[in-house]
């Protein structure tokens, strides 16, 4: 089970609200390469993955995205704080806000709302590791994206942090298809797996 | 609360759990693919040990950072402003 821990992984201390900035950022809460959808992806896949350490990976990365997620909560609650509505006109903030008000709620930068159709589940590790390499990628195009868009160093100092976070994840994951591919068969250098047929009792 | 650069006391030990915490973290990723990795077991287990104690001093300063850690005496101080998400936590 999980515990709260009263902190956020990394600080979030934002100075001047910008609701434009906002509605980009609500991209990584809820959006096709957000924190929201790359914690499911690991957290529903970990179960039949045929390696306790590939397991306990999954686990720890999923978690971590759980504190990811709640950072971009943050940084988006914090650039929406103590609006006007001439400020929120002004940003492009008010189809947002006619819906939401201020409230977090998780879509993409153009309104969309999370989908869990952007991750996968298969049940085979190997395709799962596959897209979850490709996943940290994504991620971490967005956030090179968000600092070509952010001049705000308060905002940019997190999303620096977020950006490497996907970067050791990467690593960590190919390592994890690494470790899959040599205890399942050491000559099966095609990479495929058939999880399903070869089951031991677990 | 005394001041420094701007932080009060309390957010210079959380400032200190934040660092101490990811330090471990960041180790506990690595030793999950490198589980017997001697350099990485050694970091670990200092950095547990200070994240500890960082977190033992914070507790004992400024209320709980998980629910277990709640003394329960005259008034429930875990919901206890401020959260993490709110611009004076951090």
């Amino acid at each position: 089970m999980w515990q709260y821990n009263k902190k956020l992984q990394y600080p979030v201390k934002i100075k001047e609200p910008d609701p434009a900035l906002a509605k980009l950022i609500l991209t990584q809460f809820g959006g096709p390469d957000g924190e929201l959808g790359a914690s499911q992806r690991y957290l529903s896949q970990r179960y039949g993955i045929p390696s306790a350490e590939v397991r306990g990976l999954l686990t720890d990365i999923g978690t971590e995205e759980l504190g990811h997620f709640e950072m971009i909560s943050a940084i988006v609650y914090q650039l929406t704080r103590n609006l006007s509505v001439e400020d929120l006109k002004k940003g492009g903030f008010d189809a947002y806000y006619v819906d939401h008000t201020t409230g977090l709620y998780p879509a993409n930068a153009s309104g969309v709302p999370f989908s869990a159709s952007t991750f996968q589940s298969t049940g085979d590790s190997l395709a799962d590791l596959t897209e979850d390499l490709a996943a940290e990628q994504k991620a971490r195009l967005t956030y090179d994206n968000i600092l070509r868009l952010v001049d705000n160093p308060d905002v940019r100092d997190p999303i620096k942090f977020l950006r490497a976070r996907e970067i050791v994840h990467f690593q960590r994951f190919g390592e994890a298809q690494r470790i899959i591919q040599e205890q399942l068969d050491s000559k099966n250098f095609y990479a495929f797996n058939p999880q399903f047929d070869q089951r031991p009792n677990r | 609360m005394a001041e420094n650069n701007g932080m009060t006391h309390r957010q210079q030990m959380l400032r200190k759990i934040q660092m101490e915490d990811f330090a471990c973290f960041e180790a506990a990723l690595y030793l999950d693919t490198h589980k017997t990795a001697p350099d990485a077991l050694e970091y670990y287990r200092k950095h547990a040990k200070l994240a500890k104690e960082a977190r033992e001093a914070y507790i004992a300063h400024h209320g709980p950072l998980n629910i277990s850690d709640s003394k329960a005496e005259s008034s429930w101080e875990w919901t206890d402003g401020p959260w993490p998400w709110e611009y004076s936590a951090n």
